[in-house]
C-alpha cells in the first residue's frame, strides 16, 4: 500500500493561481468570483485591495508601501506575493515614470459590483413563480446530510452494484484515485482514507476540485462551474433559484447532496448548506460543528455513541472494535491499529483531528479534549515509523588498492556525497546525485593512472 | 481553545433632522452601507448591527425583529448584502417618515449620543455572552457624528466610555461636523480611531482605508496621527468645560463655581478659608489610564 499521496486541501486563491490566465479573466467577470477569491485572501492582502478598490487609476507605488508600518514585515511581503499571484496586482508605469500599482480590471469591476450593485443579476432576469410547497431548512439539511453521506458509503462499503451513486460520481471518485477497481468491486485507497477522515466541507472541496479537474472531459465549461460553485456559496438557504443554462452541472450537484431539485425537469432549485458552507474550508474559519459522538479515554479505550455505519466504519479505521450494541460501539486504539492506519496514510494529525471533530460534548468539557496521553503516544507511534529513512545510492567496491580507493573516496567527500563508506573493507557508498561526477572522476584517474 | 469567531462591528450613526438639513445625509449612508458591506464580505462570520440616534431617540436599524425579504431587484449585489442593506434603507425611511413634528426639531442640540453608545455597548454584550465557552468575539463601535456634542450628556457618556474600555469595546469615531471632544477621549481612551473628514465625498475611502481594520490589526498599518485630545471636563452645575474647577473630594464631581453641598452625593462642606482669601483650590478629573 505504502504512503499514498498526501491529501492537501488548496485554498481558492492556490487553486485560482494555477488556472491559465484567459480562464482567470473570464472568472473575474463573475462578481460571485470575485468575492470568493476575496475571501480567500489574507487580512493584509484585503486591506490591500479594498484601498485601492475605489482609486480609478493606477496608485504610485512609493506611496502605498508608505500605507504599512513596515513593508518588510512577513505579512505584508505575503500579502503581495499573493495578490501577484492571483494577477490581482500589476505594475504599470505612470506618467512620470515611476511604478504604480493597479487591480485587475475585471476584478475591481467585478467586486465593486458585489458590493455596491449595478450590473446584471447574477441568475439572469429569469422570474420565479414561488414554490407551491416551499422546503425547510430542515428537510434540506437532512436531504443533503443523505446524499453526502451515501457518496461516502459507497466508497467505504466495496460493492459497485450500489444504486444510490450514479455512475458519473462513481467514475470521479475512481480517476481521482479514491478507490481502486476490481471486476465489479472496489476498494478503497489510502487517499479515500484521508479523505473520510476530513470534515464534510474540506471533503466537499476537495471533490469539486477533483470534478473541476475532469469537467471539460464531460463537456462543462471550467469557468462557468466554477462561477456557479461561487455563486451557490454564496446564495440563501431556503429560497428558490433558476436553474438558466446551468442543467447538466445542477445534476451533478443534485446526485451529491449540494442544490435540492424535485424532479430533474424542475426549472429551479434550492441550494443546501453543504454548498454554501464547504467555500470556507480552504480559508479554515468553518464554524459548523455536529453533535459529537466519541468519547476518549486514558486507558485508550474509545466509545462511539453512534449507529451508523460510515461513522463505525470510521473509527474502526485505527480502533479495534471490541464490542458492538445498538447505538453504541466499544473499540480499543493499540498500537497495532494505529500502525495499520498510518500505513494507509492517514498521519496522526488526521486522527485526532477527526477525534476532536467528532468529540462527545461530555468531552468537549475538559481542556484539552483529547487526553494528552493518547495525543502523545499517536504521535510517538507516527515517529516510530520515520526511524528508518530510505535513500537511492550506488555502492563502489572491489577497488584493487588502498590508493585508489582513497582517491575516490577522498572526491567523493569533497563533493559531498558520500553516504556511507567502510575504508577496511574498501567499500563506498554514493548517493545518487553525486554518482555521476564520481563515476566520470573514476574513469578520468584510471585513464591516466592505470595501465 | 480561543477561537475567533470573527468580529462585531456596530455602526452609530448620527440622523439629528437640523444638521442634516444642510448637508447630504445619502451620500454618507451610501458610504456606511459599503462598509458595512466590505465588512461582512471580509469574513462570513463577522457580525454587524446599527443604531441611529436623534435628539428624540435611538433606533436599531440593524439586525430588525422581522427579517425583510431581499427585494427583486438584487441585479449584480450579493444578495446577502442586498438583505442588509434594503433593511437599514426601510428603517431609516421609517424614523425619517416619523420625525416630521417641526416643534420637536428646532435646535441643533440634544442628540442622544449617550444613549446609542450605552445600547450599542448592551449589544455587544449580550453577543458576546451569547457564544459557546471558549470563542472570543471581537467588538468595535464606529460613531458617525455630524451634530456637534451635547454637555449635558458629559456624565453619561464618560461612563458609557469607562463602561467600553472595561469591556475591551473600541469605540471610533468618524466626526463629519467640528471637532467632538467627547469622541476624542473615547477614541483614546478605548484605543480606538478617531478621524476628522470634513469631505464627504472621500467618505468611504475614508472608511474603508481606516475603519475596515479590525483594533489589533491596525497596529501593522499607517492610521491617521492622533489630534491633541481635549481632556477637559465638564462641570456639572453649568455643562462648561471647566480647566480649573472644583471636585467634590467624595465623589470627585467637578464644579466650576464652589457649591456647599455637592449636586451628585450630597456631601457638605465647610466654606473654604482659602476662598475667602481670594486663592483658588485646582483640581480636574483624573482619567483612569492616569492622562490628566
Amino acid at each position: 500500500m505504502g504512503g499514498g499521496e498526501k491529501v492537501k486541501i488548496r485554498n481558492i486563491h492556490e487553486y485560482i493561481q494555477k488556472l491559465p490566465q484567459t480562464t482567470q479573466d473570464r472568472l473575474y467577470t463573475h462578481p460571485a468570483t470575485c468575492l470568493a477569491l476575496f475571501r480567500s485572501l489574507t487580512e493584509t492582502a484585503q486591506q490591500y485591495v479594498m484601498r485601492l478598490l475605489f482609486i480609478g487609476q493606477p496608485f504610485a507605488l512609493n506611496k502605498l508601501t508608505s500605507w504599512a508600518v513596515n513593508v518588510r514585515e512577513k505579512a505584508n511581503l505575503d500579502a503581495t506575493k499573493q495578490l501577484k499571484s492571483v494577477r490581482l496586482w500589476s505594475v504599470v508605469k505612470l506618467d512620470n515614470g515611476t511604478d504604480g500599482v493597479t487591480l485587475h480590471p475585471n476584478f475591481r469591476k467585478g467586486l465593486t459590483t458585489a458590493l455596491c450593485g449595478g450590473g446584471m443579476s447574477w441568475y439572469g432576469n429569469h422570474q420565479l413563480e414561488p414554490d407551491k410547497k416551499p422546503k425547510t431548512v430542515e428537510f434540506l439539511d437532512s436531504y443533503a446530510q443523505e446524499r453526502w453521506e451515501c457518496l461516502l458509503q459507497y466508497m467505504v462499503q466495496g460493492n459497485s452494484d450500489s444504486d444510490k451513486v450514479s455512475p458519473d460520481i462513481a467514475n470521479l471518485l475512481l480517476q481521482s484515485g479514491m478507490i481502486n477497481k476490481h471486476g465489479s468491486e472496489h476498494a478503497i485507497t489510502s487517499t479515500g482514507f484521508q479523505f473520510l477522515l476530513l470534515n464534510t466541507s474540506s471533503q466537499i472541496w476537495y471533490f469539486m476540485l477533483k470534478y473541476l479537474d475532469k469537467c471539460d472531459t464531460i463537456g462543462l465549461n471550467l469557468t462557468t462551474c466554477l462561477a456557479f460553485i461561487f455563486q451557490l456559496s454564496f446564495s440563501t438557504l431556503g429560497k428558490v433559484y433558476p436553474i438558466g443554462s446551468h442543467a447538466t452541472f445542477v445534476q451533478h450537484l443534485r446526485q451529491i447532496g449540494l442544490v435540492y431539485q424535485r424532479k430533474h425537469t424542475s426549472p429551479w432549485f434550492y441550494p443546501t448548506r453543504h454548498a454554501i458552507d464547504f467555500l470556507s474550508a480552504g480559508s479554515n474559519k468553518s464554524a459548523e460543528r455536529k453533535e459529537g459522538f466519541i468519547v476518549v479515554e486514558t486507558n485508550f479505550r474509545i466509545y462511539a455513541y453512534t449507529s451508523n455505519e460510515l461513522d463505525i466504519a470510521l473509527v474502526a479505521l485505527f480502533a479495534e472494535t471490541l464490542h458492538r450494541f445498538e447505538g453504541f460501539v466499544v473499540g480499543h486504539i493499540t498500537r497495532e491499529s494505529v500502525q495499520m492506519a498510518l500505513q494507509n496514510g492517514i498521519s496522526a494529525k488526521q486522527i485526532l483531528d477527526f477525534l476532536e471533530s467528532h468529540a462527545h460534548p461530555q468531552m468537549l468539557k475538559c481542556k484539552p479534549t483529547i487526553p494528552p496521553t493518547i495525543t502523545d503516544q499517536m504521535y510517538l507511534w507516527e515517529m516510530e515509523r520515520s526511524r528508518l529513512s530510505t535513500e537511492e545510492g550506488v555502492l563502489y567496491s572491489q577497488f584493487l588498492s588502498d590508493a585508489d580507493f582513497k582517491v575516490v573516496h577522498e572526491y567523493a567527500q569533497n563533493i559531498g556525497c558520500v553516504q556511507w563508506s567502510n575504508v577496511q573493507k574498501r567499500l563506498l557508498v554514493v548517493n545518487k546525485k553525486g554518482h555521476g561526477d564520481v563515476k566520470k572522476y573514476w574513469k578520468q584517474y584510471k585513464k591516466e593512472h592505470g595501465e | 481553545m480561543g477561537d475567533s469567531v470573527g468580529d462585531l462591528l456596530v455602526l452609530v450613526i448620527d440622523l439629528h433632522p437640523v444638521w442634516w438639513a444642510d448637508h447630504s445625509l445619502t451620500g454618507v449612508v451610501q458610504s456606511s452601507l459599503v462598509l458595512s458591506n466590505a465588512h461582512l464580505l471580509q469574513n462570513p462570520l463577522n457580525k454587524l448591527c446599527v443604531y441611529g440616534y436623534m435628539n428624540t431617540g435611538v433606533y436599531k436599524l440593524y439586525p430588525t425583529e422581522e427579517d425583510l425579504v431581499a427585494g427583486e431587484s438584487t441585479a449584480g449585489k450579493y444578495e446577502g448584502f442586498d438583505v442588509v442593506n434594503t433593511t437599514i434603507l426601510m428603517r431609516l425611511k421609517d424614523i425619517m417618515l416619523e420625525c416630521r413634528d417641526p416643534e420637536e426639531h428646532k435646535q441643533l442640540d440634544g442628540s442622544l449620543l449617550s444613549g446609542a453608545l450605552i445600547q450599542a455597548l448592551c449589544h455587544c454584550n449580550v453577543m458576546s455572552k451569547n457564544l459557546a465557552i471558549g470563542n472570543i468575539l471581537n467588538s468595535r463601535i464606529l460613531v458617525l457624528k455630524g451634530s456637534p456634542d451635547s454637555r449635558s450628556q458629559y456624565m453619561a457618556i464618560m461612563n458609557s466610555i469607562f463602561a467600553a474600555q472595561k469591556n475591551k469595546v473600541a469605540i471610533d469615531s468618524c466626526v463629519l461636523g467640528e471637532d467632538s471632544t467627547f469622541l476624542q477621549q473615547a477614541s483614546e481612551i478605548t484605543g480606538g480611531t478617531y478621524m476628522r473628514v470634513q469631505d464627504h465625498g472621500k467618505l468611504a475611502q475614508y472608511m474603508l482605508g481606516v475603519f475596515l481594520m479590525g483594533v489589533e490589526f491596525r497596529k501593522s498599518f499607517n492610521t491617521p496621527p492622533a489630534s491633541k485630545v481635549d481632556f477637559r471636563a465638564a462641570c456639572q452645575c453649568h455643562s462648561k468645560m471647566t480647566d480649573l474647577g472644583f471636585v467634590c473630594s467624595v465623589c470627585m464631581s467637578v464644579y466650576c463655581g464652589f457649591r456647599p453641598i455637592c449636586m451628585t452625593c450630597n456631601a457638605h462642606f465647610k466654606l473654604p478659608t482659602a476662598l475667602l482669601k481670594g486663592k483658588k483650590v485646582t483640581g480636574k478629573r483624573k482619567l483612569e489610564n492616569g492622562k490628566s
